[in-house]
């Protein structure tokens, strides 16, 4: 018979959260998860497989049935469920509060393991922060002025997310501010699904509907829609099938204007231009109230707080190959009218303002430029936690050295100590 | 069970474990077939082969001997380093690949004898018309010539198919061709200065209009196409032929040797015979005095060759020194001595005798025990280990002084630097604990690294000392991140081994039941666990900083990457099971073992994905060697699993037994 008096429930559920059990478990879980993800992603993409295994809206994770086998291919057949990754690792920052710091036992033998939890904390947090918070997009910059790309630029448009943007022309130049639509509102609305944006500054609404995510614009002439209700003008959109790459994808979906007086607009076809080319598709105009509006979509775009004006491209294979050898680029930094000159090459960004601009991508000229790079594109990240990984891992690699030396001390101390017994 | 069946049963494992490793490295250069006579075959001077080894060439982005540059080209068309033929009477001859390749520069003819191209599917050649001998089988060019416009066109319709498509014939087809068109460079490349500047059926009984002499008139020749074209008349035709004739001749010379160092140092693109002919007659080089020179050069080194080897060396030493100084006065020749030694050396045969020796030692250690032949197999087995680690060692650092970066930085380098690691680990676990249970299993499985690293490297039929990708280029990160990670690979494998010899160990009694020996492998065990923690975790770390740098992203979900995040997982679990009481010694041990098959995954798996950053676009048919890998893991796991079931029940019939005892007190 046990002395001790049964524990109470607060006290059972502390100990279950901050036990080695749960810890076990969702070390384990987290392991399974990164493995399904892994296989996965060779299917559905990179995008899309994070999206399902790590996103905060995903409770549960159905893995696909073709990890078994491929002739699940295409089939909707799932394996059994695993909690969803975001909750995972959730969890495990509360255990590893609880259990690897409130409730360890505190001294020198503890010490280093105590410090290693401190920062794989920090660092699961700032997955967390990067997972709500950050935003990147890319910034494509020419060398000369063209029709296409600018030499300046201060906004970066998003890779994946997109936006529907309404605004007021006149004299077919833009007035006041852009008003957006986020891809919040829409990307749920497939097949017959609509919704109506309010958008209380304009004279109208819009209605969204059957939205896709790699949509193409087809005209009647060339192929028969499935649905011949969604033909518009003699074009539809038609599913193109979503890419891997999810950033290569052209969302698009169908929209109407509702006026004030409660008059129903004709349905229009919205869609994001294909990613290579660089330009924005002709708006859609709606007259309305005796004003002219856009409507267009694109991908979303943010601007940065600074100008950047690119210099110089410079691409080089090694010698007698096409193995790149370095990408690199001359900018000029332009705040408020102060013009600072950087240096961006691969594992050499630059962090100013709270953004980072990384070397993204490169594009050579034609042979009028003698082939070289004329086009620099930069990747735009901001991030507030963008540096704690950085800070986390002295913290846990000094806890994890300290604890191992500690432990090898302790070992190589006990070794002597049996030798000394053995030879006296 | 007893001790000595355990000992034979180990023994036999081993044995088959050593076999399988010979076999298998026998079998990386067999292909079958009787070996080829070629009568007319005269063997090159061991003196110009020494002399020609050490001519710098620039191929792959880089700059390296003739014989690296030989090396590879021999064994991608080839399959192995080195040819054997029936020479004159009959003798066989042992051809290397700078005999072969002085061959293929200088004698044609015969090259076009020799069993140059490996055929591993007999029907690539048989679907062109050509009769096949066996499955598996080496051809001359000779041999194949009759079906080569076939093989073109088969060539051209699987070209068109998308790669990840074709069927395995299919691709084969596509490797021949290549193949065929990389040794029809190679021995076109000194047509031009064997029969000038008309093609060879023109030339043959004709004085021989030697390029070098055209090349000096390429002033006259240009003046008269710009006066022509100025004019807006026609090319007058002997100009036409003229400019005809030496663009097919430069383009004869042009794909495969990039011999010639530029004269401006800031440009690092090294430039072949074909590229001397089209830019002087482009007007495009800024050294026309050079270029003429450089072309004559090997116009009386291939024309010195009916004179005699004597003649022939001298005229190679004349172009060599020409080149060397050259590329010293660049800075480009300080590794060619260093890396043509390294070649000619062959450390890791070395290092794979010794690791073989040293499995054989210790299988004496295994049954002679602590007597005076245990003590003297003992040490034997140590030096042995010892020895092989220097000759891996060795050769590492030689390739980091040879690229000047850090040791691993490509697949191949992870091969070898981890067998470094692995037999250092073993060694200090051997020191720390005093006991010898490591030695029996470190020495096999080092060799067979070794014998990996091979296959890998003859797979492949590619340099590794190659360059860089953009990416890659920071020396800081390849330092402490790849590092990191590779030596967190070769702690987990040390694990899972050690958590092996613990099963062999107890389940075929070997250690007679010392409680004290088991608890000194699990503490090993356990200490090694915390080691493949310690490393993978900040490697893993380090890894996202530098992505972070590199891709602003901290994490990426590369397949890679998560790899290396699954052995941090797995180890952390192992970690918190065995703290939580969860698991105990058999847990612990058995968990460890599976440790393995993720470093396995981690580290080959991925890269058979074809996804991601590092992917290597490996052919699926060698992952069938890692299935072989996760079997015989499973089977230990298994092994161990059923011996831990056995033992808990013999431990509970004991405690009922206990229990039961007479005189002890039983609540009903």
């Amino acid at each position: 018979m046990s002395s001790s008096a049964p524990k109470s429930i607060p006290a059972r559920i502390f100990d279950v959260l901050s036990g080695f059990g749960l810890a076990t478990a969702l070390l384990l879980i987290l392991m399974v998860l990164t493995w399904l993800a892994t296989l996965e992603q060779g299917h559905h993409g990179l995008h899309a497989t994070l999206q399902k295994y790590f996103d905060h809206r995903s409770w549960v994770v159905f893995p696909d049935a073709v990890l078994l086998s491929d002739k699940f291919a295409g089939e909707d057949k799932r394996l059994p469920p695993l909690p969803g990754g975001f909750w995972v690792c959730a969890l495990l920052v509360l255990n590893l509060t609880l259990g690897g710091v409130i409730r360890m036992r505190k001294g020198v033998r503890t010490i280093g393991v105590l410090i290693a939890h401190f920062g794989i904390i920090l660092m699961i947090v700032a997955g967390g922060v990067a997972h709500f918070k950050e935003e990147r997009g890319l910034m494509m910059l020419s060398e000369v002025e063209n029709p296409i790309l600018p030499t300046t630029s201060d906004y970066a448009q998003s890779l994946t997310d997109t936006s529907v943007e309404v605004i007021e022309v006149k004299d077919a130049k833009p007035v006041g501010a852009v008003n957006f639509i986020k891809d919040a509102y829409y990307t749920d609305l497939d097949g017959d699904k609509s919704r109506t944006i309010r958008l209380p500054k304009l004279p109208f609404d819009l209605e969204l509907k059957g939205y896709i995510q790699n949509a193409k614009p087809m005209s009647v002439d060339k192929m028969a829609p499935e649905h011949p209700e969604q033909i518009v003008d003699g074009w539809f959109l038609t599913p193109g099938g979503k890419n891997k790459d999810t950033e290569r994808d052209t969302p698009g979906l169908y929209a109407r204007v509702l006026s004030r007086d409660g008059k129903q607009g004709d349905w229009f076809l919205l869609s994001v231009p294909e990613p290579d080319t660089f330009k924005p598709r002709l708006p859609f105009t709606v007259h309305a109230d005796g004003r002219d509006f856009a409507v267009r979509m694109e991908k979303q775009v943010w601007p940065v707080p600074f100008k950047v004006r690119l210099l110089d491209a410079r691409t080089k294979n090694y010698p007698n190959t096409t193995k790149p050898q370095f990408f690199e680029s001359d900018i000029m930094r332009i705040e408020d009218g102060r013009e600072s000159k950087v240096f961006i090459e691969m594992n050499q960004p630059m962090r100013y303002g709270g953004m980072t601009l990384y070397q993204h991508t490169m594009m050579n000229g034609g042979p009028s430029q003698g082939g070289s790079a004329t086009v620099s594109g930069f990747e735009v990240v901001k991030n507030p936690s963008d540096q704690w990984p950085k800070i986390s891992i002295y913290i846990a690699g000094f806890g994890l050295c300290l604890h191992f030396l500690l432990k090898l001390w302790n070992f190589l101390a006990r070794g002597k100590g049996a030798s000394a017994s053995k030879a006296s | 069970m007893n001790a000595t069946i355990g000992r034979w049963i180990v023994f036999s494992l081993g044995l088959c474990a050593f076999l399988g490793v010979l076999l298998w490295a026998a079998l990386g250069t067999r292909t079958g077939g009787e070996v080829r006579s070629v009568p007319g075959y005269k063997p090159w001077p061991a003196e110009t082969v020494e002399m020609a080894s050490l001519l710098p060439v620039q191929d792959g982005g880089r700059v390296k001997p003739l014989g690296t540059f030989a090396s590879f080209t021999m064994l991608s068309l080839h399959g192995a380093r080195s040819m054997e033929i029936a020479g004159p009477d009959g003798k066989k001859l042992k051809l290397t690949p700078l005999e072969w390749m002085l061959d293929c520069f200088f004698r044609p003819e015969l090259a076009k004898e020799l069993p140059t191209f490996r055929i591993d599917n007999s029907e690539v050649i048989t679907a062109v018309g050509i009769s096949a001998r066996e499955r598996r089988d080496r051809y001359s060019y000779n041999e194949l010539k009759p079906g080569l416009d076939q093989l073109k066109e088969a060539a051209t319709t699987y070209s068109a198919i998308d790669a990840d498509l074709r069927k395995g014939v299919e691709k084969q087809t596509l490797e021949l061709y290549s193949s065929i068109q990389v040794f029809e460079a190679l021995t076109a490349y000194m047509d031009f200065a064997r029969y000038g500047l008309l093609p060879r059926s023109e030339s043959k009984d004709s004085k021989i209009i030697s390029v070098s002499e055209v090349m000096d008139i390429a002033p006259k020749v240009r003046a008269a196409m710009q006066s022509a074209q100025a004019s807006g008349q026609g090319l007058p035709p002997e100009v036409m032929t003229i400019q005809k004739e030496i663009t097919d001749r430069a383009n004869e010379s042009n794909p495969v040797l990039k011999l010639f160092p530029p004269g401006n140092k800031e440009d690092d693109t090294w430039v072949s015979a074909g590229d001397r002919m089209f830019n002087i007659f482009t007007g495009t080089t800024r050294e026309p005095e050079q270029s003429i020179k450089d072309v004559r050069m090997l116009e009386n080194l291939a024309r010195s060759l009916p004179e005699g080897d004597g003649a022939f060396r001298e005229k190679f030493s004349e172009l060599e020194s020409s080149v060397v100084a050259r590329a010293t006065a660049r800075g480009e020749y300080r590794a060619i001595k260093m890396e043509a030694n390294y070649f000619r050396k062959n450390w890791l045969i070395n290092a794979l005798v010794c690791f073989l020796l040293a499995t054989v030692v210790s299988a004496v250690m295994l049954f002679t025990g602590d007597s005076f032949a245990g003590k003297i197999s003992y040490w034997a087995t140590v030096g042995l280990l010892v020895t092989g680690l220097f000759n891996v060692i060795i050769p590492i650092v030689t390739r980091c002084i040879i690229m000047q970066r850090p040791p691993v930085g490509n697949l191949y380098d992870t091969i070898i630097f981890i067998n470094m690691a692995l037999v250092i680990f073993a060694l200090l676990v051997l020191w720390m604990t005093k006991k010898r249970f490591v030695l029996g299993i470190t020495p096999i499985v080092a060799a067979f690294l070794i014998v990996l690293a091979r296959a890998f490297e003859q797979g492949e039929a590619k340099d590794h000392l190659d360059p860089l990708i953009a990416v890659l280029r920071s020396n800081f990160w390849l330092s402490t991140h790849v590092i990191s990670i590779t030596l967190g690979y070769a702690a987990g494998l040390i694990t899972a081994l050690i958590s092996v010899v613990y099963v062999l160990l107890r389940t075929l009694g070997l250690d007679n039941g010392d409680s004290a020996q088991r608890r000194s492998v699990t503490r090993a065990v356990y200490g090694c666990l915390g080691l493949t923690l310690c490393l993978s975790l900040i490697g893993t770390v380090l890894g996202g900083i530098w992505a972070n740098d590199s891709w602003g992203r901290f994490w990426g979900w590369d397949p890679k990457e998560n790899g290396a995040l699954m052995i941090v997982l797995w180890t952390l679990a192992i970690l918190h099971a065995r703290l939580g009481g969860y698991i105990r010694e058999w847990g612990l041990h058995l968990c460890s073992m599976f440790g393995a098959i993720v470093v396995a995954f981690s580290w080959w798996h991925v890269n058979f994905l074809g996804i991601g950053l590092h992917n290597y676009g490996f052919a699926a048919d060698k992952v069938r060697l890692l299935y072989a890998f996760y079997g015989v893991m499973a089977l230990f796991i298994l092994w161990g699993g059923i011996a831990c079931l056995i033992d808990r029940f013999q431990s509970a019939g004991k405690e009922k037994e206990k229990d039961l005892a007479p005189g002890k007190k039983v609540e009903v």
